[in-house]
């Protein structure tokens, strides 16, 4: 299985690859740790989400990022030179608020004039600079505009372009799209993404928006009490969670609890509470393999087959009554009442025929299709 | 469903309501206003136009000359040496209170902002009479700073009964509004705003002059006028702590009314052109103070 995260970089001390470094990054609020021992590398050119509950950290992070915290303990790297001692203000990194935080008292080309104007930059080349930043987020229209006078989305823009306009070396974004309606939401991450197909830059965000964070990123790291519990490309995180919380929080789950009977380097044999013997080919996590001990199992609902019969092996399978169907558009869901007394859900294939209610059911999976966690939760 | 309209037949009827309720409201503040202010400044307006009129003198309106009066060096002086006050005063309250209201709003924790505001304001609560004799103790040859000066082995300081005892007087008395003003405007500073500047490039200095000032304009503006209107109208200070030397508009006023030799005509010549004044300054500040303001 593919090593998640490449620690080999930073261990031989050759960074180059790298824009952002955390290492074991603490911060203390009030003798509260909101960030406990963070460790990240963010790729040049990379869209990295930070993903999470809110108060996981994961904004906190951020903000260490740019400078308005300072790290407890712990060092953030920018291109291998420790950004500590720098200030928000020498910082080469721009971020989008999620407020927007756009002046008021400027106009929208005022706005995305001001850290050029800072730099004492030409005017020529400042209205040159403003001008392709507005086509960048097709805002030309709406330059001699006050920031009260636009909407949500267009507010958006504005703060995008004036952050883009002094060619960061790494783009933060803080929630960007938090505040906007879901149809817009969706059209600006189809923007996000292109635009940072064309600029190349770093791009982090922070979001507590799975479904948002899986489509835009090329990495992720799922924060969790001011941890980070996994870091890796979505398909890593959705597939192979390495604990317990990843699973829970990214997409839909099942989790049934049960005890490591027997192990193997390859296969794990786990009981459930109630009696049921389940296969479970073990994950990769780079940790200590399980070998014994409590665990859930984590099955997708996408992942279930049902049938009426229960299997011939008499393996990885419950079996339930049918409860509820949900209607969800591009397919159907349904919760089985299981006979442990918890409820599963299981997406229903194409072409499934929906039994009456009441239905015996039996709920079925592969060993691979499912995957035993320890039940640390 | 019964309409709306049939069920509140022996409601008052709306248009009846829209019309009773502010004159129900206004009237009490009203009647006070058309006879104590509306009224006495229509008479002022009325007697302005009289040369030369004396308690008991019959009302004759006969021209300009009391406005053209004001256009004599001696009373020009005295407007001049007004505004002058009243524009120091201005100046040192800010420079004074804008790095109070700034701690109080912006850097001072939020459960001290209270009782700390309360202690800059508690002068306002005091007789301003009092605060001015206050200061006479204060200031006098043989006075509070004097023997501290003295103590030190500096020379004394003879500030009373000259300009600067009225400027100490008025800034004195000004500064709590000042800092009021300005601390309402500083608390509802927007600090991510403070910290996107940062963020784009700003030192805490550029900070402050590109955001903090302009966001708190319109509190700046508010402020300083209030000062510099109260300051211009002051009485109680230049009176007390100016001496002969510091003849004011308002000393002046008084002395047309109520001093020996009485002038009715001229000193409400003189009451006319400050409330212009004051009029003029407060509608330019509507005008063009507000036009980015959010609320104040």
């Amino acid at each position: 299985m593919a090593q998640t995260v490449p620690h080999n970089y930073s261990e031989t001390g050759l960074n180059l690859g790298f824009d952002i470094e955390l290492r074991k990054v603490f911060k203390v609020f009030n003798g509260e740790a909101a960030v406990r021992g963070v460790d990240l590398n963010i790729r040049r050119g990379e869209f990295f989400s930070i993903l999470g509950p809110s108060g996981c950290g994961k904004t906190t992070t951020l903000r260490l990022i740019a400078g308005f915290e300072l790290p407890t303990a712990g060092d953030i790297l920018l291109r291998g030179q420790s950004m500590v001692d720098v200030p928000p203000y020498r910082r080469p990194v721009n971020t989008v608020f999620q407020s927007y935080a756009l002046f008021n008292h400027l106009t929208v080309e005022e706005n995305i004039a001001f850290g050029l104007r800072l730099k004492k930059m030409g005017r020529g080349d400042i209205q040159n600079q403003v001008r392709e930043a507005l086509r960048l987020v097709k805002m030309e229209e709406w330059a001699k505009r006050l920031p009260a006078q636009l909407s949500g989305g267009q507010q958006q823009r504005v703060a995008l372009a004036r952050a883009l306009v002094n060619r960061p070396t790494v783009l933060l974004l803080d929630e960007p799209l938090g505040a906007l309606d879901l149809k817009l939401r969706k059209a600006m991450q189809m923007e996000l993404k292109t635009l940072h197909r064309e600029l190349g830059l770093t791009f982090v965000m922070v979001t507590h928006d799975q479904e948002e964070a899986l489509s835009l990123s090329d990495r992720i790291a799922v924060m969790n009490r001011g941890r980070v519990e996994q870091m890796g490309s979505p398909s890593q995180i959705y597939d192979r969670p390495h604990t317990r919380f990843v699973a829970e929080f990214i997409g839909d789950t099942n989790l049934i609890t049960g005890k490591i009977e027997g192990a193997h380097p390859t296969m794990l044999w786990i009981t459930s509470a109630e009696g049921r013997q389940f296969k479970v080919i073990p994950v990769d996590t780079g940790n200590k393999p399980l070998t014994s001990g409590a665990v859930v199992i984590s099955v997708r609902p996408e992942k279930i087959h049902l049938q009426y019969e229960p299997p011939a092996d008499g393996l990885n399978y419950v079996e339930g009554y049918l409860k509820n169907l949900l209607y969800l558009g591009t397919h159907v869901n349904c919760q089985l009442q299981l006979t442990s007394g918890e409820t599963l859900v299981v997406q229903l294939p194409h072409g499934f025929e929906i039994p009456p209610p009441d239905t015996r059911l039996y709920a079925v999976w592969r060993p691979e299709d499912s995957l035993a966690l320890p039940n640390d939760s | 469903m019964p309409s709306a309209k049939s069920k509140d037949k022996d409601r008052t009827p709306a248009w009846l309501v829209r019309w009773l309720e502010p004159l129900v409201l206004l009237f009490p503040a009203g009647v006070w206003l058309v006879l104590l202010l509306v009224l006495p400044t229509l008479i002022i307006f009325e007697l302005s136009f009289v040369p030369g009129i004396r308690p008991g003198d019959l009302v004759i309106p006969s021209g300009l000359g009391n406005y053209l009066r004001i256009f004599e060096p001696l009373t020009l002086l005295v407007i001049g040496r007004s505004l002058l006050f009243a524009i120091g005063t201005t100046v040192f309250c800010l420079l004074l209170g804008f790095p109070v209201a700034y701690w109080l709003g912006v850097i001072a924790p939020k459960r001290w902002q209270n009782l700390l505001l309360l202690a800059f304001v508690l002068p306002l609560w005091t007789s301003s009479l009092l605060r001015s004799y206050a200061w006479i103790s204060i200031l006098r040859p043989t006075g509070v700073l004097n023997s501290l000066l003295a103590s030190v082995g500096l020379p004394s300081l003879d500030l009373l009964n000259q300009m600067p005892a009225v400027l100490i007087g008025m800034t004195y008395s000004l500064l709590p509004y000042m800092v009021l003003i300005l601390y309402a405007s500083l608390e509802k500073l927007d600090r991510r705003l403070l910290e996107a500047a940062a963020d784009l490039g700003a030192t805490p200095a550029q900070t402050f002059w590109w955001v903090t000032v302009p966001q708190v304009l319109p509190g700046l503006a508010a402020s300083s006028l209030l000062v510099f209107i109260n300051a211009l109208g002051d009485f109680v200070n230049p009176e007390l702590l100016g001496g002969p030397s510091s003849m004011t508009a308002a000393r002046l006023i008084y002395n047309k009314f109520l001093g020996a030799t009485p002038d009715w005509g001229m000193g409400s010549a003189m009451s006319t052109m400050l409330i212009v004044m004051v009029t003029l300054s407060i509608a330019l500040l509507i005008k063009y103070g507000d036009r980015r303001a959010t609320d104040l």
